[in-house]
């Protein structure tokens, strides 16, 4: 039988015409994993919340919401709070108390747990997520990862049934995300909990699902097993966009029988059926030399007199009009250079800089007068005022004509709160009001941190844009898919040292572990294919699929 | 036996209170002296030979109060030494040094208490009065910090965008201001998350229940009836005025009888108290430790 049916559910926001949610139905069955899938602002969030009856939103509804049989208007506050549990997108704000093991406590105290039974709830659920060593911790002190752990584990020590999460990993970088997801994955399968997951990494979580929800404009379009689903989908379909490499591929390239969902399917069933005739793409043309924008020898830094060295040695250059991504691993030293090229951190040895002149040489705020900007990682912490209008004007009154050459057009924004847009909007805002400042050095923060495919593609327009109006980009990312695609240089940092820098092709198909899931499915076959695009254009070379 | 610092909170609370609440209110030079000596050891004890600037401080102020008494108090009939046609008395400096001596006993007492107490046991504390109350005082404590660290990052970006000039103090101030309205934004903001995710665990569904990992244990009760015990003997001796010093117009210490000396000794016990349960904890450990 169904845990969590939907039928024919039609949602209105009041003082809204057209509906957010039209027509939506769907089921879900005890222990099942699903993931529901679909553009920015397509109703996601809406649905996931019309499945919490403490979260619903002030609506006019129509058509039912089912759990476990009865009508979910009908549970009980407790039942409802305790069965059904809800993870959010921010780890820190869901956080309540200040203390882990209080943390852990609050859902029990406010169903009045005996306090014996929550001892030994609070024993067994921290020995199972790994969190004991924090249970006297401050939340505060966790790392990003920890904290959602920690929100995982306070909602399941409730013991629900069904779990809900609206985008839980889009704030972590991808080690702990994919920590959290196969924490869920664990779940599903120890305790046959259901799950419900909206989510844009889908990489790793599809060949793990049961169950895929898409949803376009409002409404669930088609539900089935991943396979199945993805299967029917036309290879045009915008969502694809978002999907695994092995997918998209598969659509690309025309193929007809089982749709591979991950690497390892791909490598044996998708990849024999291409010719490698010719193995390898012509190298393109390389960039034309140009004036170094950043040079960097012999720095070091640390934050304090007696700790580690973060940057240790670091030596790199960046060319003038380059989108440069430097990647690596958590602590590897890459907001560290950010701060050390806008300004904010200062090298104790080494030479930096910043269009031929030494950035100590840059006095009374120069540096930042038309010369470098920072894009810090959290884009909320830019914006000051009401509207996205007044946020611009702040810089420039003539905003208009100033970003008459920004490739995005912001006018149907104007005049909403900046707090209110998406996460993509709110970068793209942030960047324009950055590059009101007329900088020709613009650093970025995980810039592609928590957008969704289109987003991304977006964004990368955008940042072309401005490398060919001469601006230069250094941006540091976890998000090796982006720098991929979309980099003219890639430098991989480790240590606080630079240990290789190459342009993407050569970078991504050199690296066997730290690279994309393209070059990881058509490895050794093809060389120097690192994208999912190289790998169809080398294929239709070689004549399609056999 | 348990650490003094792991006994449960409230009989912590209780013991410490009650010797700084005798050393305020009983002016006698004797048991501020063992007062101080009692702290001072149990605050070694914490922390070792650190913070020097504290010690300092603290010991200096017996010195200050006795020199600085004199220059305002006349009373006393032992004149010393005649400075502006004011007379120095040797009671006034004698006084004044008690007084400083109380104050110093009281600031070793008082910064011990705080060592002691973190936020999750005052959140004990606090729970014993109202559960929401002390949820209420959880959720400030930790949204203040939030509200700092976000307050800082937004700084730290803005400077980064160059939107000021260097030096420029109302560009500074105007600064100031947007960062704290947008503030508030982020905060209420903020505070939707924070709500959404309490009633979605079940906050407001009906009766709640507290947790707490502080227990009473027979050694609380055992730590809770010493002290009250001892401090109700030297209170009601204080009362019945065995304690009472005299320090003008002439210097006169009460009479050194039987109970004088029982109270002092109920005294010493109760401030020692702390030291105990420490250096018993210590040498306990090093006892099981020598078996390991």
């Amino acid at each position: 039988m169904a845990l969590l049916a939907a039928e024919h559910l039609t949602v209105t926001f009041p003082e809204c015409e057209a509906p957010v949610l039209s027509d939506v139905s769907f089921s879900l069955n005890a222990g099942d994993f699903a993931v529901l899938c679909g553009a920015t602002g397509c109703g996601k969030t809406t649905l996931l919340r019309m499945c919490k009856p403490e979260l619903t939103p002030l609506c006019t509804q129509s058509g039912s919401i089912s759990f476990d049989g009865q009508p979910l208007s009908a549970l009980d506050n407790r039942t409802s709070a305790a069965k059904i549990g809800f993870v959010m997108q921010h780890p820190e704000q869901q956080i309540v108390t200040d203390r882990v093991w209080h943390e852990l406590a609050f859902g029990l105290e406010n169903l009045n747990t005996p306090p014996d039974i929550m001892r030994r709830r609070i024993a067994e659920i921290a020995s199972y997520f790994g969190i004991e060593e924090l249970l006297d911790r401050d939340p505060a002190t966790l790392s990003g990862g920890q904290k959602q752990l920690l929100n995982l584990a306070s909602v399941m020590i409730m013991q629900p049934q069904l779990l809900l999460l609206d985008e839980p990993t889009a704030q972590l970088d991808p080690i702990a995300a994919a920590d959290f997801l196969t924490t869920l994955q664990r779940l599903n399968r120890d305790f046959s909990v259901t799950i419900l997951l909206a989510e844009h990494r889908l990489e790793e979580v599809i060949p793990h699902s049961t169950t895929l929800l898409l949803m376009e404009q409002g409404t669930v379009i088609m539900q089935d097993a991943p396979r199945a689903l993805l299967q029917k989908l036309p290879a045009d379909a915008p969502v694809l966009a978002g999907m695994p490499a092995a997918v998209r591929l598969y659509h690309a390239l025309g193929m007809r029988g089982k749709c591979p969902l991950s690497v390892s399917e791909a490598r044996q069933n998708l990849m024999p059926q291409l010719s490698c005739a010719c193995d390898h793409l012509p190298e393109p043309a390389p960039r034309p030399e140009t004036e170094p924008a950043v040079q960097i020898t012999g720095a070091y830094f640390r934050y304090e007199k007696n700790g580690r060295d973060i940057l240790n040695d670091l030596t790199f250059s960046v060319q003038t009009g380059a989108l440069y991504c430097l990647i690596g691993g958590n602590g590897a030293g890459k907001s560290t250079v950010l701060g050390v090229l806008s300004g904010l951190n200062r090298c104790y040895a080494g030479k930096v800089m910043i269009f031929g002149k030494r950035i100590q040489d840059y006095k009374h705020r120069s540096l930042h007068q038309n010369c470098v900007t920072l894009l810090p990682q959290d884009v909320q912490t830019v914006f000051l005022r009401n509207t996205a209008a007044e946020e611009l004007a702040e810089i420039d009154r003539h905003y208009a004509e100033t970003l008459a050459d920004f490739p995005f057009d912001f006018t149907p924004l104007l005049s909403r709160h900046p707090y209110d847009l998406s996460g993509g909007e709110q970068q793209l805002l942030a960047l324009a009001k950055v590059m009101l400042t007329k900088p020709r050095l613009l650093l970025l923060d995980e810039p592609t941190k928590g957008l969704d495919a289109q987003s991304k593609a977006r964004l990368a327009d955008v940042l072309h844009g401005l490398t060919a109006q001469g601006v230069t980009v250094l941006m540091v990312t976890h998000d090796i898919e982006f720098a991929a695609c979309h980099a003219d240089r890639c430098g991989f940092l480790s240590r606080g040292a630079l240990i290789s820098a190459d342009i993407p092709t050569r970078f991504f198909s050199e690296n066997a572990f730290y690279t994309t899931a393209a070059s990881r499915i058509s490895r050794g076959y093809y060389r120097q294919t690192v994208t999912v695009e190289q790998v169809v254009q080398l294929g239709e070379q070689n004549g399609g699929c056999r | 036996m348990r650490a003094f610092e792991a006994m449960n909170p409230a009989a912590v609370t209780v013991t410490l209170l009650l010797t700084a609440c005798i050393t305020i209110f009983c002016l006698e030079p004797v048991l501020l002296g063992i007062s101080l000596a009692c702290a001072i050891a149990y605050y070694l004890m914490r922390n070792g030979c650190r913070h020097a600037a504290f010690h300092i401080g603290a010991l200096g102020m017996p010195l200050l109060f006795a020199l600085l008494n004199p220059l305002w108090n006349q009373h006393g009939e032992t004149v010393l030494f005649i400075i502006n046609q004011r007379a120095i008395t040797q009671e006034a400096l004698f006084y004044g040094g008690v007084t400083g001596l109380r104050l110093a006993a009281v600031f070793y007492w008082f910064r011990n208490f705080s060592d002691l107490m973190t936020s999750e046991k005052l959140f004990y504390l606090f729970r014993g009065f109202s559960p929401k109350l002390a949820l209420i005082f959880t959720m400030a404590v930790r949204n203040l910090s939030l509200f700092r660290a976000q307050a800082k990052k937004i700084q730290t970006a803005q400077r980064a965008l160059g939107l000021y000039r260097e030096g420029h103090l109302i560009d500074d101030l105007r600064g100031g201001m947007r960062v704290f309205s947008i503030l508030l934004t982020w905060a209420l903001e903020n505070g939707i998350t924070a709500a959404n995710s309490m009633s979605a665990r079940g906050y407001g569904s009906g009766k709640r229940s507290s947790f707490t990992y502080f227990r009473w244990h027979n050694g609380d009760i055992v730590l809770l009836l010493m002290s009250l015990i001892l401090a109700a003997f030297v209170i009601d001796a204080a009362f019945r005025g065995i304690l009472t010093w005299q320090f003008y117009p002439q210097r006169i210490p009460p009479a050194v009888t039987l109970p004088y000396l029982a109270a002092l000794a109920a005294y010493t016990a109760l401030a020692m108290l702390p030291v105990i349960y420490e250096g018993k904890e210590v040498l306990t450990w090093h006892c099981l430790r020598r078996s390991i």
